[in-house]
Formats: C-alpha cells, sequence, structure tokens
C-alpha cells in the first residue's frame, strides 16, 4: 500500500482571500517565512469579483510546449479561455514561474514530510475551500 | 529595505514627469505608512486656502509596511486630498487587491500634482512606470473601465483604481473604485482625481515585500489570524457581514430614518441579514488576506432592479433604504451597484437626495426644480434617476452634485434640511436611546466632517489607560454600545454617560490613526480581536523597527495632531466641532429619551479638547505639538 495526498478544492466555498497564496510564498522562501510573494506562490487564486468566481489552482505539471486546449469554458453564464482553470505551468504564461528566474513552480504539499496539520495553504484556509485527503491505495 | 517597499511615486500630470524617491526614514518611523504619509504630506505641501479642484492641491494613493504579508486583513489602500466638498483634509480608505500589487510593484505610495493637460493613467509594472493616454477610458464606467485596461494590457493580473464619471465631472461626492466592488474616497476624492485628469492608477508587481525577523513575523501572523477567527465580533461578520446592523439599529431605536428626521426604522424586518441571505445573497467575499470575508456578493435576478455586486454592506444598505424612507432591499443592491459603476460615495449620495427629499417635503422645492420628479419619500424610481443625474451633472442632478451643502446654498431656506457636519454628510447617526454619546462626540469632531471613521466604535472602555484614568466600574459604561443576536447588548452600558467619552474618543482617534496608517481593517480592533501590542509585534518582527504599543499609539496621536493642525490653518475652529441643530435638545418619545442635552455636550467637548492637548477652540496647544515632534507645525498655525 502507499499514500497519495490530494489537496480537495471546493472552489463554492473560496472567498478569494489568497491567504493560501501568501502562506505558500512565504514557507517556500529561503530562509523561510522571510518573504510575502504570490508570484512564488504554487496556489493561485483564480479570481472574477463580477461574477463572484473564486478559484484555486495548485501549480501542477510543468510543460514545454503550449496545448492545444483552446476550448471555451461557461461559469455561470459567463465564457472563460480553458486557461483559466488550468494548472500547468506553460510557455504561454507567467503563472507559476518564479518571476527573476523563469523557474517552474510546483506544488509539494509542503515537502517530505507534510506538516503537521496538512499543508500551510489547508492550514490558512478558514472557510475549508482546501482540505488535506490521504488515501491508501495499492501499489 | 523590510516591510516598506522603500519607494514613493512623485508623478506631476502637468509636465508628465514621474520621479521614483527614497520613503524617508523619518517619515516611515514617525507617521508608519497610509494615512499617516499622506497627513504630513497634506500639511507639508499643501498651502492653506488652496482650490481643492484645482492644479495646487495633492491627491495622494499609498499602502503600508503590512499591505501585502501574512498579517491578516492588512488591505487597504487610503487616497488623500484637501477634500472639494468640505474644504478641509480629506480621506478614504478601500480595499481589494490595489494595495497589495503596489507594494508588490515596490512602492509604499504615490503622490499626484498638477493637472494632465488630457485624460491619462499611471501604469506601474514593477520598475517601469508611465503616463498612458486614457481617452478611450474618459466616460466609462469603472467597471468597463477595469474590463478594458485588462484587455489593452492583456493582464488580468493588476490592481486597478479608478474614478467613473461621477469623478469625471467632478461631483463633489464622487469616490474611487478598486476591483469593480472596493470603494474608497469619502470627501470627494474621486472629484479630486478627475480634477486631474487622471482616470486610473493600474499597479502590477511581481517583487516580494520582506520580512526583517522571518520566525518572530510567522508566530505573530499566526497568532493574529487565530486571534481573528476566535473573536465573536468578526466571526459575526463573517455570518452576517455589516448588515447585521439593522437589527442592532432597531434595537437601539438609533437607525437614521427620512433624513435623519426620526431614529424608527420601519420596515427593518425587510432589511435584515436574514432577509438579504434569503433573497439575494450569492457568496461571501474577502479582502487580500483576510480570514472574516465580511463582504456578502448580491444577486438581483429579475424585475425592475436585477443587478449584482459586491457586497451589500449597512453603509450601502441605509443611506438608499431608511435614510430615504424606502424598506426596498433590491433597489438599494441596485442603487449600490450603480453607485460602484458611476463612482458616487453612498453615504453622501443618500445623505445628499434625503435632504432633498426633506426640502421637497417642506414644499422648498417643486417639479420644475426637479426636472419633473418626485421626490416623496421612498420613490425608487426618482432615486435611480437621481443618482444617474448627480453623476452626469444633468438638470436638478447638477445642483445635488455639490454635495447637500454645497446644493443647499442653491435651494432657499432649505439649510434646516441639512445633516452634515464640516459638510460631509453625517453617515448613520441619530442619538437614539441606546446611542453611546461617544458617537455624537466623533460626528462632531472627526477632522474629514460627520463620519465616526475617527473613533468612537471601537469599544475601548476596558482598555488600562482608561481604567487606570476613570476607574474599571465607570469605564464599563463608556464606548459604543452593541447589539449582537443572541448575545443582546456590548460594549458601553450607559448610554446617558456624557462624562469621560471624550477620554475615550481621544485614544480612539490614535488608535484609528495607526489602524489606517498601517492600513489594517478596523473590524479586527472592535472588542479587542487585535490590540496594539499585537499590532506592535507585527510591526516590528515585519519592518525590524522595535516598536511597542505606546510608541505606535503615540505615532497615530502625532498623526490625528497634523490633520487637526491642516484643518485649523484653513480656519476650522470650535464652532465647526458641532451637530446637526435637529439632534440637540432631549426629547422623551415613545422609544426612550432620545437627542443630545446641549449644555453637556458642551462640557464633553471641552473635556475631549483637554483630553487632546487643545485649547478651547480646539487649537493643538505648542506645548502638544512639540511633544509630538512637531514643533514646525505649530508656526504655522495660530497659537493656541
Amino acid at each position: 500500500m502507499k499514500t497519495i495526498k490530494m489537496i480537495k478544492i471546493d472552489a463554492d466555498k473560496c472567498t478569494g482571500c489568497q491567504s493560501c497564496e501568501l502562506v505558500c510564498s512565504a514557507f517556500h522562501a529561503e530562509p523561510k517565512y522571510s518573504i510575502n510573494n504570490p508570484r512564488t506562490s504554487r496556489i493561485r487564486v483564480f479570481r472574477d469579483v463580477e461574477n463572484h468566481l473564486f478559484f484555486p489552482r495548485f501549480a501542477g505539471p510543468y510543460t514545454d510546449v503550449e496545448c492545444l486546449g483552446r476550448n471555451p469554458l461557461v461559469i455561470n453564464g459567463k465564457e472563460y479561455p480553458e486557461c483559466t482553470l488550468c494548472p500547468a505551468s506553460c510557455p504561454t504564461r507567467e503563472l507559476f514561474k518564479e518571476p527573476d528566474t523563469g523557474i517552474a513552480l510546483k506544488c509539494d504539499m509542503c515537502g517530505e514530510p507534510t506538516p503537521e496539520g496538512g499543508p500551510m495553504c489547508v492550514q490558512w484556509c478558514e472557510k475549508d475551500a482546501l482540505t488535506y485527503v490521504e488515501r491508501e491505495v495499492s501499489d | 529595505m523590510y516591510g516598506w517597499a522603500g519607494q514613493q511615486i512623485r508623478v506631476n500630470l502637468t509636465e508628465g514627469e514621474i520621479v521614483k524617491e527614497e520613503t524617508p526614514e523619518n517619515l516611515r518611523l514617525e507617521y508608519l505608512g497610509g494615512r499617516g504619509f499622506q497627513s504630513k504630506a497634506l500639511f507639508d505641501e499643501v498651502r492653506p486656502g488652496t482650490d481643492p479642484l484645482g492644479p495646487e492641491n495633492i491627491l495622494l494613493v499609498g499602502a503600508s509596511p503590512l499591505v501585502g504579508t501574512l498579517a491578516p486583513a492588512m488591505a487597504r489602500w487610503t487616497v488623500s486630498a484637501k477634500s472639494p466638498l468640505t474644504g478641509l483634509i480629506g480621506n478614504g480608505s478601500g480595499s481589494g487587491t490595489f494595495a497589495a500589487q503596489l507594494k508588490y510593484a515596490g512602492y509604499d505610495q504615490i503622490i499626484f500634482h498638477g493637472q494632465s493637460p488630457r485624460p491619462v493613467y499611471l501604469f506601474i509594472d514593477d520598475d517601469r512606470i508611465e503616463l498612458r493616454d486614457a481617452s478611450h477610458l474618459w466616460g466609462k464606467t469603472t467597471w468597463e473601465t477595469q474590463d478594458s485596461i485588462i484587455e489593452e494590457l492583456h493582464r488580468d493580473d493588476i490592481g486597478v483604481l479608478c474614478i467613473g464619471p461621477a469623478g469625471e465631472n467632478l461631483v463633489r461626492i464622487a469616490k474611487l473604485i478598486s476591483d469593480k466592488v472596493s470603494a474608497g474616497g469619502k470627501c470627494g476624492m474621486g472629484a479630486v482625481m478627475g480634477s486631474k485628469n487622471l482616470k486610473a492608477v493600474v499597479a502590477r508587481g511581481t517583487k516580494p515585500v520582506n520580512i526583517a525577523r522571518p520566525e518572530e513575523f510567522y508566530k505573530a501572523a499566526r497568532e493574529a489570524h487565530e486571534r481573528v477567527i476566535a473573536a465573536p465580533y468578526c466571526m459575526m461578520l463573517s455570518k452576517e457581514g455589516t448588515i447585521y446592523l439593522p437589527l442592532q439599529e432597531a434595537m437601539k431605536g438609533s437607525a437614521t430614518t427620512r433624513n435623519s428626521q426620526a431614529g424608527g426604522l420601519e420596515g427593518w424586518e425587510k432589511l435584515t441579514s436574514d432577509a438579504f441571505e434569503a433573497q439575494y445573497a450569492v457568496r461571501h467575499m474577502a479582502c487580500f488576506g483576510c480570514p472574516i470575508a465580511c463582504k456578502h456578493c448580491y444577486e438581483v435576478k429579475d424585475g425592475p432592479f436585477a443587478t449584482r455586486g459586491g457586497a451589500n454592506e449597512y453603509g450601502t444598505l441605509y443611506p438608499f433604504t431608511t435614510k430615504v424612507g424606502s424598506d426596498n432591499l433590491a433597489a438599494s443592491l441596485f442603487l449600490t451597484t450603480m453607485c460602484d459603476q458611476l463612482g458616487i460615495d453612498t453615504h453622501s449620495c443618500g445623505g445628499t437626495i434625503s435632504f432633498a427629499m426633506e426640502a421637497w417635503e417642506r414644499g422648498l422645492l417643486n417639479s420644475e426644480d426637479t426636472d419633473g420628479l418626485d421626490l416623496s419619500w421612498g420613490n425608487t424610481d426618482t432615486m435611480v434617476q437621481l443618482v444617474r443625474k448627480i453623476a452626469y451633472r444633468e438638470g436638478f442632478g447638477n445642483i445635488l452634485a455639490e454635495g447637500s451643502k454645497g446644493a443647499s446654498r442653491q435651494i432657499k431656506g432649505s439649510e434646516v434640511c441639512l445633516v452634515e457636519t464640516k459638510g460631509l454628510e453625517c453617515s448613520n447617526f441619530f442619538p437614539g436611546e441606546k446611542e453611546s454619546k461617544i458617537v455624537a462626540l466623533a460626528f462632531a469632531t472627526t477632522p474629514i466632517g460627520g463620519s465616526f471613521h475617527r473613533g468612537g466604535y471601537l469599544m475601548l472602555g476596558n482598555h488600562p489607560r482608561i481604567v487606570k484614568a476613570l476607574g474599571a466600574e465607570y469605564a464599563k459604561r463608556l464606548g459604543y454600545i452593541g447589539y449582537v443576536k443572541g448575545v443582546g447588548f456590548t460594549g458601553g452600558t450607559d448610554s446617558t454617560a456624557y462624562e469621560g467619552q471624550g477620554l475615550l474618543l481621544a485614544l480612539e482617534n490614535d488608535m484609528l490613526a495607526v489602524i489606517d496608517s498601517l492600513e489594517s481593517c478596523t473590524f479586527l480592533f472592535v472588542e479587542g480581536a487585535f490590540d496594539e501590542h499585537l499590532f506592535a509585534r507585527l510591526f516590528s518582527a515585519a519592518t525590524g523597527y522595535d516598536m511597542d504599543g505606546d510608541t505606535l499609539i503615540k505615532a497615530g496621536e502625532r498623526i490625528f495632531n497634523i490633520e487637526k493642525a491642516f484643518n485649523v490653518r484653513e480656519g476650522m475652529r470650535r464652532k465647526d466641532d458641532t451637530l446637526p441643530r435637529r439632534f440637540f435638545g432631549e426629547k422623551t418619545t415613545p422609544r426612550g429619551v432620545i437627542g443630545i442635552n446641549e449644555a453637556k455636550f458642551k462640557a464633553l467637548i471641552d473635556e475631549y479638547y483637554q483630553a487632546r492637548g487643545w485649547d478651547m477652540e480646539g487649537i493643538p496647544t505648542r506645548k502638544k505639538l512639540e511633544e509630538l515632534n512637531l514643533g514646525y507645525v505649530a508656526e504655522q498655525i495660530p497659537a493656541a
């Protein structure tokens, strides 16, 4: 058996506060907590205030080519580009890249071992939009 | 640089010149940030008698050392200038993501001088700063402006602060909007921006805010976060938002009805948080880094008032309901969105319309004056038309666009209908039976005019300083009286207490100056989730400059005094620190004894001035100013 670590996103509960971004960037800073900068966070919240849409995305796979996915997404009657919810660090945008170096960022569940109480973003999410889940699967 | 970004931007709009300067160390340590920086700049750089809408006025927008950090709810920006509504020091404060973006771009504040020859917006993209043509944005609403800028720059990772048509048209009650729904700019700050031909300020930042002592800061920030989520007041806000207040005001008999003619609140059951949640609530929205999320978004799906928007707040609700004699919740939401889009301050807008409605009731206005509109209480269709007319200065709207005091000069005999102090429409204030006298004192004395944004509601009756001065038993009676569902009355226990409120308000003035200068949300301080000591720990760990709570409050006192000195230099005296006539005189009503005892109030003003270290005309003494390291200020105002 092995343990799969996951963070479950309940976007309906997100208030768009971005505390997750702040703590992620602080935790991964060197020295730890020495900076606050959402640009270096491995979670970013997509916010559309007018349409009341807040959607946290984790830094997922790095890809060195852009994808063909240009499919429109419709949420609450408004059309968004597919990129809006995509977690990839890809050549077409700056999301999930360090601003200075361009190095791709990826969520590490806060490293090994995962902090007590779950990844930092989960700990700072007061609305339970992010919850930490461990699942046992057979090898 | 730790905490602060370390640089400020000076823009000469007349010449199109942009200069970056270091944020001076003495400014940082003595004035902290945001409102403090701005109040000092206004005193130092705006000469008395300056035309608020002329090129000599300056407009400042800024953040603080804690903005953009993990400390909870440090998300605010302040905007200041000499006010075109009051002719005195003016400022407003809003939230959203703009303040954080400004910090991440590397700047503490922006100072705008002069007047651009054509519409422009300022674009800040880290080190690159440029004035860009805004002729294509001129005339657009705040929502359209934000969308257009995002489209033009091909970026949505920006903070936009802009004015709507009202600001462009120099409407004296115009405000600024950030992120479409975060409003700031009481006292007509939007008009000052419009007078400078400045449509928007756009910031995009990729740099970090650096922390001097990381582990210590994290610990303090986490403790602060936990204190916020454990605080009953904050969690009540999380659940109900500021619209818990209709119930409270009904219980206190202190809601302001029909231009503050009465303290009842007919139909309040239709305006409560329960009524809102059941009909129009969509979801909750937070300001940057805030675990409370008190903004309750709304959507009215159909009917004549179909609309959507960011926050149903008490500050947007009452101006368009009780103040104007309406209990139509959908209409108030519609008007709130309209005001956000057109860029008009809701408090002053409702206050100005209710002033006109009272003038109509008294027969001082007729339909010839009002372009045929019927200004009867609660006429929501008229209100919708008036808001539009005000924004575009059309017909009767051109008169109301001057604000209530300005309008009263053009409507014969209407002075009796004014509910303002120093020209700013009194936000919700009615001296009902259960309203603490500190609120009356705050509305009378606040330098920006009729508002209690400078104190009166922090409930600091149990603060050690107050307890020490007045004794614990008596101190308990003082301060704002709240009411929470399921709990009952909170805060001060005695609405008849006058004595001691002056001492308490002086402390609240200073505390709020610190809160606004560090650009924190004031809600954290109500009922004490936060205090100055926790603030001092966050400040010290973030900036590396050790400061204790008392030193912070001293900085607050300095900031408050320089603001007062600005007004004194403009000619403001004791006679200006008063309330609308209608609030004086105690009357026995079915709702208890309402109104303010004039003799006791006079004594309270004396007490307050004394607690402030001012003379009996309200002029800061040289001794007080020197104690605050403001000796140079004493040179520029009449001797106390």
